[in-house]
């Protein structure tokens, strides 16, 4: 195997193997990149088995063949290389030749057949989605994805067709849950799938900068495929159910308070500094005309600052964690007001944008 | 100022027996150990006059005090005398707080003017239960729980120890760490390795001060409790799980009662098995949303039973602790809040008809067989 290219180009297709790789995985192949170099093109594929990509590089193949090198380690050779073209070659046993210039590298790789295979799509179904819209659709739920690894079907972004052609996506971790719905055509889910947060995190990697462009999106089986431009990334579904979120959304919560999202947004950053970092509480005392917002930690001390709001539903105490909320402030910008639904203390509240009703966002109190 | 009265019943189930048989009066009385195999559970003075003491092995009780009168555990009678004990001491104040079956903490502060000073009321309280119910019982009143407690400990058997205001720290100082809650005897090892012998040396170390001492700094008590248990040493050792939960259950239900009633919610929920050999494990587990649920307390310490008790081998002891409490200041959960909510509210209702009728008065119905 033997293939000339340009630094810059295979810079752009080593970066998409990054996020990919596992540091410490204990397979040692899945540390590496197969580079496949053919007559058809030359392709980088990165994989945990969870998660996979394989991008196209523009580049010159002199012999045909393939190789795996650490990506890590490459990516490091490649950015610092002198030259403006590399070329790679494959020596005896496994050992890879970097050249740029003057400067020659030697790394070992392991056994290209020991590479996973990358699961085949061909013939299925594939979509085309504003990519800009199914960026904002991640951006908007993925922070509430939960963490906790034993709670695995919470692990990623439920994703289901919903009414009127809409593609509508969901998040909770148990305490907050963030849905968005928007018309981007139906991707023909028979039922809702769970996207893993690490496929989707890499998505929207994929997505940055891509504004007016389209992607594919399709599904086979327990998988789920993007393909944009000239790099194709799948990751493999999360296997459980999703619970019912349409319970846990409220129907009926008649105190209303509207905020500007900037001074909601900056009130909780500064008052939060003071709240406990385990939970991160504050307590919103709301009444008419204006929410006051504390935090009291007995080994710091206490803060509060107060704003002017639209409310004029009964006085309400209420105490939230300022992570979630700041959470979802941030994600939506600091443009425009929100608005706020809450029916006591005990139970769940709904924030949305004021302009945007395919979002919402469910956050449970915090117990006083 | 406030003021705790610590009231602890002198050997509790012995005494008990020799109240309901005036003839065992004066004699060495020992509760449980009668196989040889099973363990004494409680001795009165005159047998703890020759070695003897609770959770000593049968065998070895006998061997001590072979002329000892043995008798069988009568928790339910047991039970039955402690529900009479604290509705004597509920008459003299609205908070008693139990501590276990036979100890109670009770704040008699602003309670001068329906009762007189304090210490005139506690020595009312230890007369009421000798003179009503024929139990002998110890005390200690100071102005902190903890002292109150390490009091009632110095002054058993029947006796009564008041710390003055101001005096706490000389009462304390000649006194060994060994006598403060919370130390036992592996802590005790370390603060001695550190050169911690007595009360004394411990309070020159504002840390552990701070951790073992709920002195009064800001007119108000600050909470000296790391956690809440209960334990139980069994009958007989038991090698079938279906026993231990039962003896798990009555244990949590005694814990879940104590962290509702003092307000608290547990974050970590810790079960000490010990196997007939004396070896003893605890081991904890730490759960994300604080919990005062008996439901959710046995879930965790069953569970921990279930994964680390070994299989067939006999069981003589098991205890159940909840630590790392929190007031408030907890994120709820989305989807089970309300359960939550809704268990609390019942277990508090429990309480309340327990505190009424009795603790038999409502059970789990798994947990009918309730050894207290």
């Amino acid at each position: 195997m033997e293939f000339r290219a340009k630094k810059a180009d295979l810079l752009a297709t080593l970066y998409w193997t990054q996020g990919i790789v596992e540091r410490r995985n204990t397979m040692p192949i899945l540390a590496n990149v197969l580079i496949e170099s053919r007559k058809a093109g030359i392709h980088l594929t990165a994989t945990d088995l969870e998660v996979g990509i394989r991008g196209k590089l523009e580049g010159e193949v002199v012999r045909e063949g393939v190789v795996t090198v650490g990506a890590k380690k490459l990516y490091e050779i490649v950015r610092e290389a002198p030259e403006e073209t590399l070329q790679l070659k494959r020596l005896e046993n496994e050992w890879v030749e970097i050249k740029s210039g003057k400067s020659v590298f030697k790394i070992v790789g392991l056994d290209a057949r020991e590479f996973p295979q990358f699961p085949k799509f061909d013939g299925e179904k594939m979509s085309s989605v504003p990519a800009k819209t199914l960026r904002e659709m991640i951006e908007r739920t993925i922070f509430s994805v939960s963490s906790d690894e034993t709670r695995y079907n919470l692990n990623g972004v439920f994703i289901e067709e919903a009414k009127d052609g809409k593609l509508r996506m969901v998040a909770t971790d148990g305490h907050r849950l963030a849905l968005i719905d928007r018309g981007i055509g139906a991707l023909g889910l028979a039922k809702g799938v769970i996207l893993p947060r690490k496929g989707l995190t890499e998505l929207r990697r994929l997505l940055e900068g891509a504004d007016d462009g389209l992607v594919s999106v399709g599904f086979k089986e327990n998988m789920g495929l993007v393909v944009k431009d000239e790099v194709e990334l799948f990751m493999r579904l999360i296997e459980g159910d999703f619970p019912d979120y349409t319970k846990v959304i409220p129907k009926d919560n008649p105190q209303l308070a509207r905020l500007t999202a900037a001074d909601f947004l900056h009130a909780l950053r500064r008052v939060s500094l003071l709240s406990s970092e385990r939970y991160k509480g504050i307590k919103m005392d709301l009444k008419s005309g204006k929410v006051a917002i504390t935090a009291s930690n007995p080994e710091l001390g206490e803060a509060v600052e107060e704003i002017e709001i639209e409310y004029n539903g009964k006085p309400l105490t209420v105490g939230f964690n300022a992570r979630y909320l700041i959470d979802v402030l941030t994600v939506l910008g600091e443009g425009g007001e929100v608005n706020v639904a809450l029916k006591d203390d005990v139970s769940p509240s709904i924030l949305k944008k004021s302009d945007d009703e395919g979002y919402l966002y469910v956050i449970m109190p915090m117990r006083l | 100022m406030r003021s705790y009265f610590h009231i602890d019943m002198d050997a509790f189930y012995a005494s008990v027996e020799q109240a309901m048989n005036p003839d065992l009066k004066g004699k060495a009385v020992i509760v449980g150990g009668r196989s040889g195999r099973g363990v004494v559970t409680s001795a009165s003075y005159e047998a703890r006059k020759f070695g003897v003491r609770s959770a000593m092995p049968g065998f070895q009780a006998q061997r001590l005090c072979p002329h000892g009168i043995f008798l069988p555990n009568r928790h339910a009678l047991y039970s039955e005398y402690s529900d009479k004990v604290f509705a004597i001491l509920e008459q003299f104040s609205p908070a008693v707080r139990a501590l276990s079956i036979d100890e109670a903490l009770i704040d008699l502060t602003g309670t001068e003017k329906l009762f007189g000073a304090p210490i005139a009321t506690a020595e009312r309280i230890i007369a009421r239960i000798r003179r009503d119910l024929d139990l002998p019982a110890s005390g200690g009143l100071a102005s902190s729980r903890v002292i109150a407690k390490i009091a009632a400990t110095l002054a058993k058997p029947q006796g009564l120890i008041h710390v003055f205001p101001g005096s706490e720290e000389n009462f304390l100082a000649p006194l060994s760490v060994s006598l403060v809650p919370g130390v036992g005897p592996k802590t005790r090892e370390t603060l001695f390795a550190r050169g911690v012998k007595t009360i004394g040396d411990l309070l020159a170390a504002p840390k552990l001060r701070d951790q073992y001492f709920d002195f009064d700094a800001r007119g108000e008590a600050r909470r000296h409790d790391h956690s809440i248990g209960s334990e139980t040493t069994l009958d007989k050792p038991v090698k079938q799980i279906g026993e231990m939960e039962e003896v798990l259950w009555g244990l949590v239900e005694e814990v879940g009662r104590r962290l509702r009633t003092d307000g608290v919610f547990a974050r970590c929920i810790a079960v000490k098995i010990r196997y007939s050999d004396f070896k003893t494990l605890t081991r904890s587990l730490t759960i994300e949303t604080p919990t005062c649920v008996d439901r959710e307390i046995f879930g965790v310490a069953d569970a921990l039973l279930k994964k680390h008790v070994a299989p067939g081998r006999p069981v003589r002891l098991l205890g159940v602790s909840a630590s790392a409490f929190v007031r408030s200041g907890w994120q709820e959960s989305l989807f089970d809040a309300g359960r939550e909510r809704a268990l609390e509210n019942l277990y508090r209702g429990i309480d309340r008809l327990r505190g009424k009728y009795g603790a038999g008065a409502i059970g789990a119905a798994g947990a009918r067989r309730r050894s207290r």
